[in-house]
């Protein structure tokens, strides 16, 4: 493991290295190298319902019934809609009942919950919940009511925004130097981009820069050429760097180099304001700082901003504050349409003015600025003092331009930069990432308002009372896994793969995991996917079931509890048998809800009592349509599920060899009573429908599931004596309980029972069996056709709004839905499909599907649909053997590909088509399966579980007999391993030897997790593009490292020492504060398994702990060795940085969660000559 | 007009048991004295319940089944005694083969919802684990 671990480590350093020394085009097997973790994000939402709502204004007459509402709700990520909720009409309480499931396909930071008002004109906003993504995991897996909040457009913000601030002391100091500087930024950028590892970034940084003022058609081509290379906001640094030297060298304004430094050096001030003891270092440093007398401020770049009426034209504000209630304001240029702006404008505020001085000291900033290449941008604007005051706060924001419309700007978010006295402004980093945040109200004109700005509902499962708005009740599932490659699971997975041929089956793998996980689905899921994958699926199924019906007395509860194998069989069913199930009912479905007719003949529940005999006729026709489409589908019921339906049929007949029945009900018991059934009572479940069924359907559906059912167990006599348990149903089943509809069940439960004579017992290629039969639909909806057909490819090209339909066969648009398609292509056709990069289209969440010699663009609503088409697209190409090798990421502007340069638009792409292995998929699109995540999910389960193995290795356990009520927690593993105890000491032995193993794997698997994890926690840097300040996550981050423990109470202490002091720019940090951390028993997030970790196997901690002292010992080694490499002011505080962390004992991290601005930068103890280039290195994405 | 509706356990009707929970007016969580795991899930269950309900007053009878199986019991009385005294709600075993105690638990659950809202007529969902046919 030592070995491993030392792999990651030097992965890292290697690139940090690399990057110094390799050509920025050369690097690309770099970035497949380090991509090798994936973070996995799935989100599973349903939401429940919504009570006490607020009721619509009464003076509002447009509606008929006074005070309801027609509510709908939205999920959105960010302010990103992603899906929404029918409305329900005239109700103040609305049912839902929705799920919805989706991978994250890019970085948030609230999951919103938004509940509107669906009106004549528009949709009003009644309320939102917003949990910041680090808590979701509080609330997985069970109901909760939340409070909803009023939706302020003062806290609808999201995005961040990097931030250069810079204090100016010498203003006619070094422009060589500055320029010198510049040069070098520029360098270390180009390096840095090939490090941009996780795929959410490279593709936010892969955008291109094509700014839309004039100032940059001044930049020469090869200037361009760099940005572009270099990407991102780094990017954006070095053109804004270039302009404004040039600036600088035209009319004297040089900002000191100060500036530039401190990319490289963050660490130091930091670490000066996290530890304010040490007083002489701090005089030491005030005096270097004596001199400075203004501050610039630059916002290079922003990403993410919201949109505003599906719009957005940002500009900055910037406001100053000064100690006698003056403020002073400058503004940028706003830029348009894009979510991603770059500002090349600086604005400069006095750190002092006087009553004389200030007027005269803002005069000459607007007068500078109106001489500068950005005078046009930088309307300045002041109003002017009346005495000498002090800077105490600069408020950097965000907002929209809404020309004309109601309010002329719309607020898009803030950044809030406190600097009354040195320390303050020590604090502000020269140059970092914030998130917006919200409209603070202290400062404004708006009455004072003390209640929090957060919008997240605390942690509780029941209703404050507070609730004005309404409240609605929550589902919520978030996971996400850092998947490894698939090498790192080998011994697991083999260890699973293992249990196909263990016997007893209970002292296998696959069973205890089942035992040990108490939400059997959470388990049965992966594995039936990697079993599945491996073809296993059928021994491993066959396995667990003979075993369990050896256990049965009675065979008519065979299958009916929860057990692992009726769990496994669900999800074997729906991953297997989806296409299936789709050919099999999607027809007769469509028609039922399509004609709508009723069907209640319940007479308690019909108003006229003569329709329901023309109900009963309509029913019966339906469930005839419906029966017959289930027993003529046996044929092309796929091989893998006949397979298992056929070794069930022999456990049964093996164990039961005198009851006939049980062999059809051992498989009508899942075909019908879990797979068709269900299936047809709620169609949206499976996929069968996307269209919001009425309450009649639903009630129409309900009675044919109810009546298929019924007929499903016609093969068992039991059931047919009494039929029916309403009196209603009796005329119904009169009609279908006979020979013939007797016989047809049988014939099609023998048929789907039979394995297939052509032994292909893989199976797993439904569609290629069924190939000469219908298509089936994979994905549609409506989406965005832009053409390319033509020369030139340009912005505001006419775009169309097509039905895009996606089958096994082809792809199709039409007009609409239901509508002839246009344009229907095979997919054998399709040459690739790629993303494409955002900004040089100024548009998002596009991709490209080139189909012979014609493209097509296409553009989806949202980044969850994109991700959805593109990856089913994707598959389909990876299969496609005319796949093309190149193509170009960018478009063709004015001329030229911006992704290359070329200038002829017919020339092979520039860029590789992404290839990711073949292997991964199989040919069946739908299931196309991930065994990494799969074993990922395992391992995540076993970690979250592992106090339990612990305690079955513990001979205690058995010799003890507690009560079991007085267990803390009861073990499920426990009454299984006292009976393989008593019934036979071999299989005890071979059961702990399995646990045992389980238990090893899965530590050899986490600590790859913590290695890595360390790893770039070593790396990020608070005021990265990757942990931006003000974000959260960053303290899980390092805590899941285990770089946050010890020294508790020491952190507290300078916890409010700083709080004091940095008071207006705290992250909410009480998460932090509640170390040591208490796993929730229920919650199974990963995050938690490395709590449990730690908490269980102090011996490991310690050693571990032991390891890092060593290395941070080393790397302080080094760091004083190299301390020439940092100016002077640097050194200076170097020598502070290692007083602290002496204080702390060696701690790898000192870090005192609280200071935004300060400590954390210091605690990853990499050298210095590492600092100094690692620091613009963005470290794969955390979360 | 008491409805009774006794809810499958089957996972892919939990879209359906979210409605159940909100309509339902009293709720009868049964298990099995023969097998531990139903025992054990009834905690979530009622949890959901609360949760659902948004208060800590339902209406609830906890109901231990099969006692004619006695000799196959793993689940003692004393712990769905004390389950039920966790639960703050009425306990009684049952044999549904038997039919012992089985129309007391609907008596007990009626009353509690009377109890409870006195001036209306009442329906109500039974809430069963193992399914007994």
């Amino acid at each position: 493991m030592l070995l491993k671990k030392k792999r990651y480590m030097y992965e890292e350093r290697d690139g940090a290295i690399d990057a110094l020394v390799v050509e920025p085009s050369s690097n690309n097997n770099k970035m497949a190298d380090t991509r090798e973790v994936r973070i996995e994000e799935q989100l599973k939402v349903k939401i429940g319902e919504a009570k006490n709502l607020s009721s619509r204004n009464a003076a509002n007459t447009s509606c008929s019934t006074q005070g309801t509402r027609d509510v709908y709700c939205t999920i959105a990520l960010d302010q990103e809609e992603i899906c929404r909720t029918p409305t329900i009409e005239r109700t103040l309480a609305p049912f839902y009942g929705e799920e919805h499931q989706f991978k994250i396909p890019r970085r948030f930071r609230h999951l919103s919950i938004y509940v509107w008002d669906r009106d004549m004109k528009q949709d009003k906003p009644i309320g939102k919940i917003a949990i910041k993504r680090e808590e979701l995991h509080m609330y997985n897996h069970k109901d909760h009511w939340f409070t909803l909040r009023p939706v302020d457009a003062d806290s609808e913000v999201q995005g961040m925004a990097n931030i250069e601030v810079a204090f100016e002391e010498h203003p006619q100091l070094l422009l060589t130097e500055s320029i010198s500087e510049v040069a070098q930024n520029t360098h270390a950028s180009n390096h840095n981009h090939n490090h941009q590892n996780h795929h959410t970034h490279s593709r936010q940084q892969q955008r291109a820069h094509q700014n839309d003022y004039k100032e940059n058609n001044e930049l020469s081509n090869i200037q361009r050429a760099t940005a572009v290379g270099s990407g991102g906001g780094t990017g954006g640094h070095s053109a804004g760097m270039t302009l404004k030297s040039r600036a600088a060298g035209l009319f004297g304004h040089v900002h000191h180099p100060q500036q530039h430094q401190q990319p490289q050096q963050q660490a130091q001030p930091q670490q000066v304001s996290s530890t304010n003891s040490s007083t002489d270092q701090l005089a030491n440093w005030k005096n270097a700082h004596a001199r400075n007398v203004r501050v610039a401020i630059r916002v290079p770049a922003c990403v993410d901003l919201a949109k505003k009426q599906g719009t957005c034209d940002p500009f900055v504000i910037c406001t100053a504050h000064y100690s006698n209630k003056q403020q002073i304001t400058r503004r940028t240029k706003q830029r348009k349409k894009t979510v991603d702006p770059e500002f090349d404008e600086v604005m400069y505020f006095d750190l002092y003015i006087d009553a004389e001085g200030g007027g005269n000291t803002a005069t000459t900033g607007s007068n500078k600025s109106s001489g500068s290449l950005e005078s046009s941008a930088n309307k300045a604007y002041a109003i002017y003092p009346l005495g000498g005051a002090d800077l105490v706060e600069i408020v950097v924001s965000l907002w929209h331009d809404a020309h004309g419309a109601m309010a002329d700007k719309v607020f898009l978010g803030e950044v809030r930069l406190p600097m009354l006295n040195k320390q303050q402004q020590a604090a502000v980093q020269a140059a970092a990432w914030y998130y917006l945040q919200p409209r603070s109200l202290s400062n404004s004109s708006r009455s004072l308002n003390t209640t929090p700005r957060s919008c997240a509902t605390p942690p509780g499962t029941r209703l404050s009372v507070d609730s004005t708005i309404g409240s609605l009740r929550l589902n919520l599932n978030y996971t996400a896994d850092h998947v490894f490659p698939l090498a790192t699971y080998d011994d697991l997975l083999n260890l699973l793969l293992e249990s196909v041929d263990q016997r007893p089956i209970t002292v296998s793998a696959v069973s205890i995991l089942g035992e040990l996980v108490s939400g059997k689905t959470e388990v049965a899921q992966p594995l039936v996917r990697l079993f599945t994958h491996t073809e296993r699926i059928a021994p491993i199924i066959k396995a667990l079931a003979d075993h369990e019906i050896s256990n049965l007395t009675d065979p008519t509860t065979i299958f009916r509890g929860n057990t692992l194998v009726s769990k496994m069989m669900d999800e074997a069913m729906r991953l297997s048998g989806l296409h299936y199930l789709h050919q099999t009912l999607r027809p007769v479905l469509s028609q039922i809800v399509a004609e709508k007719k009723p069907c209640e003949i319940d007479p308690s529940k019909v108003k006229d009592r003569s329709a329901v005999d023309t109900n009963l006729h309509n029913l019966k026709d339906y469930v005839e349509r419906v029966f017959q489409a289930i027993t003529k589908s046996a044929d092309r019921c796929p091989k893998v599920l006949c397979q298992i339906f056929h070794d069930l049929r022999e456990c049964a007949g093996k164990h039961f060899p005198s009851n006939r029945e049980v062999r059809y009900s051992v498989v009508s018991g899942f075909i019908f009573l879990r797979f068709f059934a269900p299936a047809i009572l709620g169609p949206k479940l499976f996929d069968l429908t996307t269209e919001r069924l009425d309450a009649q359907t639903n009630r129409t559906l309900t009675l044919i599931s109810k009546t298929i059912q019924s007929l499903g167990n016609l093969v068992s006599s039991r059931s047919s004596q009494q039929p029916c348990k309403e009196e209603y149903t009796g005329e119904l089943y009169k009609k279908f309980c006979t020979e013939k509809h007797v016989d047809a069940v049988k014939h099609f439960l023998e048929v789907i029972s039979t394995p297939s004579q052509a032994a292909n017992s893989s199976g797993i290629h439904p569609a290629a069996s069924a190939a000469p039969l219908e298509p089936v639909l994979l994905k549609e909806g409506m989406m965005t056709k832009y053409p390319t057909s033509s020369k030139r490819w340009s912005v505001g090209r006419q775009s169309t709004q097509r039905y895009f339909r996606l089958t096994t066969h082809t792809l199709s648009y039409a007009k609409s839905k239901g509508k002839q398609p246009i344009c229907d292509i095979p997919l054998q056709e399709i040459g690739s499909v790629e993303q494409l990069k955002d900004k040089s289209f100024k548009m998002q969440n596009c991709f490209k599907i080139v189909h012979k010699d014609r493209s097509l663009i296409v553009q989806t609503t949202n980044c969850v649909e994109e991700r959805e088409w593109f990856d089913l697209l994707h598959k389909i190409c990876l299969m496609n053997s005319i796949r093309m090798q190149y193509f170009h990421p960018s478009a063709f502007v004015s001329g030229f590909y911006s992704c290359c340069g070329r200038s002829d638009e017919n020339t092979p792409g520039c860029k590789n088509v992404s290839d990711k292995e073949m292997d991964y998929f199989q040919m069946d699109l739908v299931t196309a399966l991930d065994p990494p995540l799969d074993l990922q999910r395992i391992h995540t389960l076993i970690m979250s579980n592992m106090s339990m193995l612990d305690s079955l290795l513990d001979p205690l356990t058995y010799h003890q007999h507690l009560p079991q009520q007085q267990l803390p927690q009861h073990n499920p593993l426990v009454p299984l391993a006292t009976t393989l105890q008593q019934q036979s000491p071999q299989a005890f032995a071979e059961f702990k030897r399995t646990i045992e193993k389980l238990r090893e794997k899965a530590y050899a698997i986490d600590r790859d997790h913590r290695d890595y994890k360390q790893g770039i926690t070593r790396q990020l840097k608070y005021g990265s593009r990757q942990a931006p300040i003000g974000d959260d996550n960053y303290w899980h981050m390092m805590r899941a490292a285990g770089q946050l423990n010890q020294q508790h109470h020491q952190q507290q202490q300078q916890q409010q020492h700083q709080q004091q002091q940095f008071q207006p720019v705290l992250p909410q940090m009480q998460n932090v504060r509640a170390y040591p951390y208490q796993p929730s028993t229920t919650s199974s997030s990963n995050m938690n398994a490395y709590y449990l970790h730690n908490l269980q196997h102090q011996q490991q901690r310690l050693q571990f702990h032991h390891q890092q002292q060593q290395q941070q010992q080393q790397l302080q080694q080094q760091q004083q060795q190299q301390p020439q490499f940092q100016p002077l002011r640097s050194h200076q505080l170097q020598r502070h940085n290692n007083n602290n962390n002496n204080n702390n004992c060696g701690n790898a991290s000192s870090s005192s969660p609280s200071s935004t601005a300060s400590s954390v930068v210091a605690a990853p103890s990499t050298s210095s000559a590492q600092a100094a280039n690692v620091l613009h290195k963005p470290a794969p994405t955390i979360y | 007009m008491l409805e009774i509706l006794d809810t499958a356990g089957t996972e892919q009707f939990t879209a359906m048991r979210d409605l159940y929970m909100k309509n339902g007016q009293g709720f009868v969580l049964v298990y099995s004295i023969t097998a531990q795991s139903t025992f054990n899930d009834l905690q979530d269950l009622r949890e959901q319940i609360l949760r659902v309900k948004d208060t800590d007053d339902v209406p609830m009878v906890l109901v231990g089944n099969k006692c004619d199986l006695e000799e196959e019991r793993v689940v003692g009385k004393e712990l769905g005694k004390s389950l039920a005294n966790q639960f703050n709600c009425a306990f009684m075993e049952t044999s549904a083969k038997a039919k012992v105690n089985v129309n007391d638990i609907f008596y007990d659950l009626v009353r509690q919802i009377n109890k409870k809202s006195p001036e209306k007529k009442q329906k109500k969902p039974k809430k069963s684990l193992c399914v007994l046919l």
